[in-house]
């Protein structure tokens, strides 16, 4: 089902979606772009990819767990209820909206966290497709379409005029529902798809998944591949998919509050333990990132954790290119 | 000093594949081509046959002296004038021995600002189709089928344009360039936050730390933050807390700045690779600012002076010393 819309009516739209709930819009802010709160900031008229992922908005980078107390013969504890708040998100790349679902297995697995859990189930995905292939990404290797995405509630993609709309399911028809759209056909979204200049394609993904576990015992593999890593989290922080955490209390004797975090596999102390480290070099911890997204998420929940976004690619401090390594295991 | 003075990259190549050959070096830092637009890449040599990659290109932003902290034994490594001061003063914290490393200098013409230049194209960095350096110090710009010349001003690095020290201070040969002569330059523009009142400022870092996300880039790629045991890991006793809760983002940041201080020469790359935009320069340069007042100290010019925070007097005016 599909709907079109002009420039000026997706605006009012917008702003009537915020009596609907939390709506949040690609915003650059400090030279960033993060998904902000709509308040009175313009649609952006051109946007590449937030920096920041929208795995924040979902698991973010500090989120209070519990809270307990303690007072001479009591001992007090509180659970933080998840927000239920209702939220839009409007303008997710077709890479992120993977991302949220690639993350769901993770969250509801055989234990099932109420915080992701509740924050999906509160979110209203509208998509966007792109207009341009970002630098460092390698999306289409991973079988994202930058064009099309079934992991929303509604996709759009931009047209001269506005945007054409596809409605994916019963929640995003309820949004369309509402005088701003006008109905459009097959022809009217087919019509709105970019051409996106490419190059061709660097891998086949099933060649790397099947090459990957002979590549795992080649150390000098991994020690030249590695070598210039800095031990920093930026490929882990600023990725849509990786998602191990720290818990940490914040402590005083009496009272505390019990946060999740991100942690990075990246960091050295991420796997020490009380008699040693059994990833202390680094090479070990960068075939640890490798393998994790490419074979061992895969062998757990039959899906690659990596959406080809290219973040890690274009903000490593020293340019340790993920695709030159999968390029060099195809 | 040597005064060699090395013509071009393939005598550079053959220079250093002799050193590797004869045991004079174990490993090398140099560039190589960058896989995405206006960024280079560390090259880490560990054999003659790794230097075909070698390549210098107008992006050469990297000060590789961080690497020394990892990669020991006899090493040789590319050093602009700036990166040649965090040498210095990696000397003289003894981090490491003049005599294991091979230096040698490069022309450096001013560093490129893609932000900057982005940000006065009304873009984002990744929206410049493609950077060029002009004849007349600047830059020509292509960005949606327009050309545009940048002047010199608008096209480098803030650090660049008040960079004192644009040749090698520390080098055993050189590689032949337009090396610019040490005049001084224009200064930089005054931080708009240093008028500030406390308040103010306090709501400004609050602003800029709120964001920070803890990983570390800014640590791990400084030349100077070299302990081999970081007070943000310790947790025996816990001092700081690896969840980013804005008060202990202040204590790594400030923390970190006073730690550095007297050792690091401003180079910029913690700024430069943060992947939430701190403007972390205004808090070196603020250090450096107050170390010249206060101790007439600048940190990575000499190998001689003694560093600030490492020197006892006797007739030290301060009562707290004795």
């Amino acid at each position: 089902m599909f709907f079109k819309i002009n420039q000026g009516k997706f605006k009012e739209w917008l702003l009537a979606l915020k009596n609907q709930g939390e709506v949040y819009i690609p915003t650059k802010e400090n030279n960033l772009w993060v998904y902000a709160l709509l308040e009175r900031q313009e649609w952006p008229a051109y946007f590449l990819n937030t920096r920041i992922p929208v795995k924040n908005l979902f698991f973010p980078n500090r989120q209070a767990l519990l809270s307990w107390k303690y007072e001479p013969g009591s001992m007090g504890m509180n659970s933080f209820v998840p927000e239920g708040k209702k939220r839009l998100i409007v303008g997710l790349r077709p890479c992120d909206s993977r991302s949220l679902q690639l993350l769901k297995p993770v969250f509801a697995g055989e234990y099932a966290d109420i915080f992701y859990l509740k924050n999906l189930d509160r979110t209203i995905l509208i998509g966007l497709a792109c207009s341009q292939i970002c630098p460092g990404s390698f999306c289409r290797e991973m079988q994202v379409d930058p064009q099309d995405s079934a992991d929303n509630d509604i996709f759009l993609r931009a047209t001269p005029e506005g945007f054409v709309a596809k409605v994916i399911t019963e929640r995003g028809k309820g949004l369309l529902a509402q005088g701003f759209f006008a109905e459009a056909g097959e022809n009217d979204w087919a019509a709105a798809a970019q051409e996106m200049p490419g190059r061709d394609a660097l891998f086949d993904l099933e060649i790397v998944k099947a090459n990957l576990n002979s590549f795992f015992a080649q150390e000098e593999f991994w020690q030249k591949v590695s070598a210039k890593c800095l031990n920093c989290g930026i490929c882990t922080y600023l990725c849509p998919t990786c998602h191990c955490f720290d818990i940490c209390d914040l402590r005083t004797p009496e009272k505390g509050v019990r946060f999740r975090c991100y942690d990075s596999c990246a960091f050295p102390n991420f796997t020490k333990m009380a008699v040693h480290n059994p990833r202390a070099e680094k090479w070990r911890r960068y075939r640890q990132r490798v393998s994790h997204k490419f074979n061992f998420f895969f062998q757990n929940f039959q899906a690659i954790a990596c959406v080809g976004c290219g973040r890690c690619v274009n903000f490593c401090p020293v340019n340790l290119d993920l695709r030159e390594i999968l390029t060099a295991i195809h | 000093m040597a005064n060699q003075v090395i013509e071009n990259l393939s005598d550079l190549i053959s220079l250093l594949t002799e050193l590797f050959r004869n045991g004079r070096l174990t490993s090398f830092l140099g560039y190589q081509k960058g896989t995405v637009k206006f960024k280079s890449s560390p090259l880490i040599a560990s054999r003659a046959e790794d230097l075909a990659a070698l390549n210098l290109d107008d992006f050469l932003h990297y000060n590789l002296t961080f690497y020394l902290k990892e990669i020991k034994g006899k090493v040789g490594l590319l050093v602009k004038g700036c990166d040649s001061r965090s040498l210095i003063s990696l000397i003289k914290e003894g981090q490491v021995q003049k005599e294991d490393l091979y230096i040698i200098g490069i022309p450096c013409p001013g560093q490129i600002d893609v932000k900057k230049i982005a940000f006065s194209m009304g873009c984002d960095p990744e929206d410049l189709e493609d950077i060029t350096r002009s004849e007349e110090d600047g830059v020509i710009v292509r960005f949606r089928q327009q050309v545009q010349r940048l002047t010199k001003e608008q096209a480098l690095l803030d650090k660049c344009l008040a960079c004192f020290y644009p040749q090698p201070l520390l080098y055993d040969v050189l590689l032949q360039g337009d090396y610019l002569p040490p005049v001084p330059p224009k200064l930089r523009g005054e931080d708009e936050t240093a008028r500030k009142s406390a308040a103010e400022k306090w709501a400004y870092w609050s602003a800029q730390f709120a964001r920070c996300l803890r990983c570390y880039a800014c640590r791990n790629i400084c030349p100077a933050c070299f302990c081999p045991r970081c007070v943000v890991e310790e947790n025996m006793p816990e001092w700081i807390s690896p969840v980013p809760t804005l008060g202990d983002n202040f204590v790594f940041h400030l923390m970190r700045l006073m730690h550095v201080a007297g050792t690091c020469t401003s180079c910029g790359e913690c700024e430069r690779v943060c992947p939430v935009e701190i403007p972390l320069m205004k808090l070196n340069e603020k250090m450096a600012a107050d170390l010249k007042e206060l101790f007439a100290f600048e940190p990575g010019v000499d190998l001689e002076k003694p560093l600030p925070f490492r020197t006892y007097r006797q007739e030290d005016p301060n009562e707290f010393i004795k």
